[in-house]
């Protein structure tokens, strides 16, 4: 286990980040900064610009969704599902789910608004990358 | 048509004819009520079934519309990549053991998920069942559209089918389907179901099913309608021969007096009322025409007893002039009806000779004493005067009219011809000779000879009875002779009890 973390550590530091947010590339913004992808994330935020954005979280206990999580959101699981039985009460789910990497890219593609994080490695033209980590 | 039977018909037509009518209606109406009530409740049956087939469709309905409200139809954005409303619809389908499948198409009628996925990616050609549109829970645009194909099958298990009672489907353009059988003769009831106008659903009963207790009850109607007119129709027949009765046997007791001439019998009825008079009134009617006819009986014999009288006493004046003695015409009579019995005359007839006889020798009224009465022989003018007595007697009697009179008059004529035609006054011969007048004869000359008389003396028995033979068939009748001989018992007998007293 700590071998494969360390390989892990050590594939960030080689290949540079290994995750992308993606968004539509209709998306009329190029870049988001940490503090605004976290509020996405968490819902506390809806728009930018114009736009309503949609996030997508990948189902499960992925390793990508855990990195995410501790690295953008900053935030365990424990601490995570408190805030999220915290916001329960006041109305608030947390986002969307896709079971997998395919689906969350081709649901980002079709709707605007969506935001989403796939590997690095599937990034092509029909997607914008606006945060990698 | 006798009394009885139009006592009968009349019985029949005012209790019969009532009976059957009211049986009949009140069969009538029951029927009525009772085919009404079977359809009612076939109609019942069949809205509780579509009842349960339109709570299911509804059912079906508002799960699709929850289906399309789910979040994973934003799937519909992905192509359903990872299958999850496809396997939602899967299970749903497995769930609702729904025949047919579910479709999830995209604007472009291109379906993205299908409980069947072989139907995945194609253009959705069937017309569904239900539709309803699903719209995107993020942009609240209408993203695509949840679609049913629920093909007739699946109602097959709202149907209780039996062999004498069917449910199925009719279509709005009158087309049937899942029709098992075809009944020739059935009830049928039919329900639009309110969650698809289309579609009817159509129970269908065979007759001979739904009416089965119907039936079995005019069974035992017709049974009991025949038994009650049985009952009424012997009801009728023996009020009828109670109420008759009386009159048949006063009828009887009439055709008896008539044929026994026994005005002595009564009718046995005894009753108050109408009946009860015109049986006493007949009795007395009867009592009545006892006493006549004893009456006109008594006087029939009294006249009877005189017209004898009279001949008898004709008889003894030839008799009493002759001074003969008057038991001789007695005898004479006696043995002439013993003779004529025997010879196989009738009784009455026999009867008749016996009072015609005793005036065989009426004609010697007319002989003057001196010839009569004289002593010894008689010379051949005074044998000739003699022998005018039978011609003479017949002139006396021959115009009356009774036969009686008649009788005489021929015994009279005829009783002193002899068989072989040597009598007098005619010489008649043979069976010429009147019966009586033959029978007449032969008594007469048997008591003649048996007795004294003013010319000779009695003979003995032995020696008339050969005279008898000697003259059988030439004075005397053969015939009358046998029998006399035959029956000598009883003349004697006769003679013995009507014998002259002396002096």
């Amino acid at each position: 286990m700590k071998a494969i973390l360390f390989l892990m550590g050590l594939s960030i530091v080689l290949f540079g980040s290994q995750f992308s947010v993606i968004v539509s590339k209709k998306a009329p913004f190029s870049a988001l900064s940490t503090q605004q992808v976290r509020d996405i994330y968490l819902l506390k935020r809806h728009f930018v610009g114009d736009i309503k954005i949609i996030p997508i979280n990948l189902v499960g206990q992925d390793v990508s969704r855990s990195e995410f999580e501790s690295v953008v959101l900053g935030m365990d699981r424990n601490r995570l599902n408190d805030y999220w039985v915290k916001q329960h009460f006041q109305g608030v789910t947390p986002p969307l789910t896709q079971p997998s990497f395919e689906s969350i890219k081709a649901f980002v593609q079709n709707v605007e608004g969506a935001i989403g994080y796939i590997p690095s490695s599937m990034v092509d033209a029909n997607v914008k990358v606006i945060y990698e980590f | 048509m006798s009394f009885k039977l139009k006592t009968i018909l009349l019985f029949l037509g005012i209790s019969l004819i009532p009976y059957i009518l009211t049986m009949l209606i009140l069969g009538t109406s029951y029927y009525k009520e009772q085919h009404e009530s079977i359809i009612r409740e076939m109609d019942m049956q069949l809205h509780l079934t579509v009842e349960r087939v339109d709570q299911s469709l509804e059912a079906l309905h508002k799960d699709m519309a929850f289906m399309a409200k789910s979040d994973s139809m934003n799937d519909i954005y992905t192509q359903d990549l990872d299958h999850r409303i496809a396997n939602t619809l899967l299970a749903k389908k497995i769930d609702m053991n729904l025949v047919g499948d579910f479709f999830v198409s995209d604007s472009n009628d291109i379906v993205i998920a299908s409980s069947n996925f072989s139907f995945i990616g194609k253009k959705i050609t069937l017309k569904p069942f239900f539709k309803v549109p699903i719209y995107s829970s993020l942009t609240q645009q209408k993203i695509g559209e949840l679609a049913v194909d629920y093909p007739i099958e699946n109602f097959k298990h709202f149907f209780y089918n039996t062999p004498d009672r069917q449910y199925f489907i009719r279509y709005k353009e009158g087309k049937d389907a899942l029709r098992l059988a075809n009944f020739p003769d059935a009830l049928q009831v039919v329900t639009t179901l309110k969650s698809n106008p289309d579609l009817s659903i159509v129970l269908e009963e065979e007759k001979k099913f739904a009416f089965q207790l119907l039936y079995k009850y005019e069974r035992w109607f017709v049974i009991l309608l025949i038994a009650g007119g049985v009952f009424i129709s012997i009801a009728a027949y023996f009020v009828a021969t109670f109420l008759v009765r009386p009159i048949i046997q006063l009828s009887s007791v009439a055709k008896k007096v008539t044929k026994t001439q026994d005005y002595t019998q009564q009718v046995e009825i005894h009753r108050d009322d109408e009946i009860g008079q015109l049986s006493y009134a007949f009795n007395s009617m009867i009592d009545g025409m006892n006493h006549a006819l004893k009456e006109i009986t008594t006087l029939n014999q009294e006249i009877e007893d005189t017209q004898r009288e009279v001949v008898f006493t004709m008889g003894s004046i030839g008799e009493s002039r002759s001074k003969e003695t008057g038991n001789h015409v007695r005898r004479v009579a006696e043995y002439s009806k013993l003779l004529a019995l025997y010879y196989g005359l009738d009784e009455a007839e026999a009867e008749m000779l016996r009072q015609a006889s005793p005036m065989h020798d009426i004609g010697k009224v007319a002989i003057p004493d001196a010839v009569l009465n004289k002593p010894g022989r008689f010379d051949e003018h005074e044998r000739r005067i003699m022998n005018t007595h039978a011609a003479l007697g017949y002139e006396m009697l021959k115009h009356s009219a009774r036969p009686l009179l008649l009788m005489a008059a021929t015994v009279a004529n005829e009783h002193h011809e002899k068989w072989d035609g040597s009598g007098y006054p005619r010489g008649l011969s043979g069976e010429n000779i009147n019966i009586h007048g033959r029978i007449t004869a032969l008594a007469d000359v048997f008591d003649a000879l048996g007795s004294d008389r003013v010319y000779k003396k009695a003979w003995d028995d032995e020696k008339i009875f050969t005279l008898f033979r000697e003259e059988r068939g030439r004075h005397f009748d053969p015939i009358l002779v046998d029998i006399f001989f035959d029956h000598l018992e009883e003349f004697l007998i006769i003679r013995d009890r009507l014998r002259d007293h002396e002096g």
